[in-house]
């Protein structure tokens, strides 16, 4: 009893840290390779979309459902919301879009990476790293 | 045009190492997933993309 509910505990933080961060679940779970790799590789694809938007995208007036979408990396996408809030369009940026598509693939993809980390975790014992089979 | 195929494929590339890498744990397996995965996704945006241009004429 005490056992299912310290995996359950465990399963829910994982899903919610990689929620916040990605790659940061799988850190908790153990997996520290998995970990980075997620993080580099969503992470960047995050960053190349922003740098594609000018720095732009996220923001509740100009996009508001991308940036919605947006909020499934919730850390990178506060701390954009925060640092670019400021930024006014002076110029047309011919990317926007593409810039948008970027970044909301990558914060989709963090569902996935989500349920990756629920997985490792529901499939190890409570206190060892998991173990796929 | 050919900065925006570049970036459709480093798309597609992101998207099919991330999908391979869910409940796989070696690298050769996730890497060797992710070839197929990239070679299936990229012929089929590179299929539709011509169909697209032979019906529309856009590019």
């Amino acid at each position: 009893m005490i056992l299912a509910r310290l995996l359950a505990m465990r399963r829910f933080l994982a899903v919610l840290l990689t929620w916040f961060l990605p790659g940061l679940g799988h850190l908790v779970a153990g997996r520290p390779g998995k970990a980075a790799y997620f993080f580099v590789l969503l992470g960047g694809t995050y960053f190349i979309g922003l740098a594609l938007g000018g720095f732009r995208i996220v923001s509740f007036d100009r996009h508001p459902f991308f940036t919605s979408v947006f909020l499934l990396q919730l850390a990178p996408t506060l701390t954009t919301l925060e640092l670019t809030e400021g930024l006014r369009i002076t110029e047309e940026i011919l990317t926007v879009e593409l810039g948008c598509l970027f970044a909301a693939t990558a914060a989709l993809l963090n569902v996935l990476v989500m349920i990756d980390a629920d997985g490792i975790v529901a499939s190890s014992r409570p206190g060892s790293p998991g173990e796929v089979s | 045009m050919a900065s925006s195929i570049f970036l459709f494929l480093l798309l597609i590339g992101v998207i099919s190492l991330v999908c391979s890498a869910v409940r796989r744990d070696d690298p050769r397996a996730i890497l060797r997933s992710a070839v197929r995965l990239f070679l299936y996704l990229g012929g089929v945006t590179v299929v539709f993309g011509f169909v697209f241009h032979l019906v529309t004429g856009l590019t």
